[in-house]
């Protein structure tokens, strides 16, 4: 019991073994600790999305975490996307499809595309719609996105 | 928009958890955090002790009995929505829970947080209210069951005591009913401005009412139960138009109050027309039968 913990866990593949303060976001971890600045932060209470990581295979929002929560668990960012094929395709379609203007909100929603697309399910435009309306984005008006989105899952199926 | 300083303990037993309960001062529980969290950002909360317990095996399972389905208070939102155990004895919870947020946060948010959150606009509130649960809460040294009735204090004020853990929650089945929920919110993932629930029992004819149970939140400081309304239910055939009870019996149930989400008129209207559609929806719903 104590203000400083020591936590193990896998970041991206890497394992980091380190001593962290308890109010210690997650957010601000990986962001200020790593230097793993593609998490953005917005508004820190669960709003926005631009924060949205994956923990143990899910979404979460990493300001509603703390860093010592991580302890044990699988986190990816968004620096993972550039490794693997199916993740480098949503950074491709975003870029086709011109789905960023600023980029701010854009680690978000690429988070909650990958948990879409590897989810068991088929999708409706209006299910993807939906899903989408927990991030905000300030520039783009959505619509490049959804765009993106629809032909990202297309390969499923649209319902 | 940080939190203050405050001490860390994960705990791996339920035992454990609850001495520290018992013997520490100032320590908050943190389940999925999506509620708490917020509240430490911004440090409207500022506990000395974070008690973290998400590793506490014994609360998270869904176990059935003869006559109950039984939920520890980990579950979380996405969990219960998948669940097949959940699905096939209460598909109302299902079908209500995807109305919470989004995929993201219901992937984190609990059940035992949910209700100790005791917020009257969110869903399971609502749905235990609805489903008469019994909530198993422990401290250190005994256990005790407390009805939903006496569960819900007021705005996010609950029967749990500071050194008790939420360590279930029993839902008795229903033999024969038929159930809808629908709600009201500015955009979907919002928190309700009104929500409501209906499932009435059925005799064995499937079609006269045995027991109907109404619950509204959003619209006072906890979720109600329309109780005049539900009486008066009792022994109606349901393929009567049950959308002509009496107005006043809801409006004097029911206490909204104005604020950016709507005047007192608006929720008072949007009470009345959502009753209205969970009743039509109801009856033209299939009947589950519970009881093997
Ligand atoms: C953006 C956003 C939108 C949301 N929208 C909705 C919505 O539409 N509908 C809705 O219902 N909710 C909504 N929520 C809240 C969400 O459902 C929370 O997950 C839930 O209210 C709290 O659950 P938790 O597990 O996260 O609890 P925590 O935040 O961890 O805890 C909440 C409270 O319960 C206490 N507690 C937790 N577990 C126990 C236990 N087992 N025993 C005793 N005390 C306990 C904690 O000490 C704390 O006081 C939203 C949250 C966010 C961030
Ligand atoms: S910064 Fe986490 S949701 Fe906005
Ligand atoms: S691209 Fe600027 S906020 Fe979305």
């Amino acid at each position: 019991m104590s203000n400083e913990i020591q936590l193990k866990t896998t970041i991206n593949g890497i394992e980091y073994d380190l001593t962290v303060p308890a109010r210690l976001l997650a957010s601000d971890f990986l962001r200020d600790n790593l230097n793993l600045t593609g998490t953005h932060v917005g508004c820190e209470h669960g709003i926005c999305g631009s924060c949205t990581i994956k923990i143990d295979g899910l979404t979460a929002r990493s300001c509603l975490k703390f860093a010592v929560q991580l302890d044990g668990k699988k986190v990816e960012t968004v620096e993972s996307f550039k490794e693997k094929p199916e993740t480098r395709n949503i950074l491709e379609k975003f870029k086709a499809h011109h789905s960023l203007q600023c980029g701010f909100c854009t680690p978000g929603f690429l988070m909650i595309i990958d948990e879409l697309l590897k989810s068991k399910i088929k999708f409706s435009e209006n299910e993807i719609r939906e899903a989408l309306s927990g991030n905000l984005c300030r520039c783009t008006g959505y619509e490049n996105i959804i765009k993106a989105a629809k032909e990202i899952l297309a390969h499923k199926g649209i319902k | 928009m940080k939190p203050s300083d405050f001490k860390y303990f994960r705990a791996n037993s339920l035992d454990h958890a609850l001495d520290i309960l018992n013997s520490e001062e100032n320590v908050k529980i943190i389940a999925g955090g999506q509620s708490l969290v917020p509240l430490m950002n911004f440090r409207l909360g500022q506990p000395d002790l974070l008690l973290d317990i998400n590793d506490i095996k014994d609360l998270n399972f869904e176990s059935e009995s003869s006559s109950s389905l039984e939920i520890g208070s980990l579950l979380t939102h996405t969990n219960a929505i998948n669940s097949n155990l959940i699905k096939l004895f209460f598909p109302i919870i299902s079908y209500a829970l995807k109305y919470v947020a989004h995929q993201t946060i219901r992937n984190q948010g609990t059940l035992g947080g949910s209700i100790v959150n005791a917020d009257p606009s969110s869903e399971w509130p609502l749905l235990i209210s609805l489903l008469n649960a019994k909530i198993n809460v422990r401290n250190k040294f005994k256990e005790r069951e407390i009805l939903v009735n006496d569960f819900f204090e007021s705005h996010f004020v609950t029967n749990v005591e500071d050194d008790e853990i939420v360590t279930s929650v029993t839902l008795p089945k229903i033999n024969k009913y038929c159930w809808a929920f629908e709600e009201h919110s500015s955009r979907k993932g919002d928190f309700a401005i009104v929500e409501t629930g209906v499932i009435l029992e059925l005799e064995d004819n499937c079609e006269t009412i045995k027991n109907a149970r109404i619950a509204i939140g959003g619209v006072d400081e906890k979720i109600i139960r329309l109780e005049k309304i539900e009486k008066k239910f009792t022994g109606k055939n349901i393929y009567e138009d049950l959308s002509i009870y009496k107005k006043l019996d809801l409006f004097e149930a029911i206490n909204p109050v104005n604020d950016n989400h709507g005047s007192i008129d608006y929720k008072n209207y949007l009470s009345d027309s959502l009753l209205k559609k969970v009743l039509k929806k109801c009856v033209k719903a299939r009947v589950i039968s519970n009881v093997k």
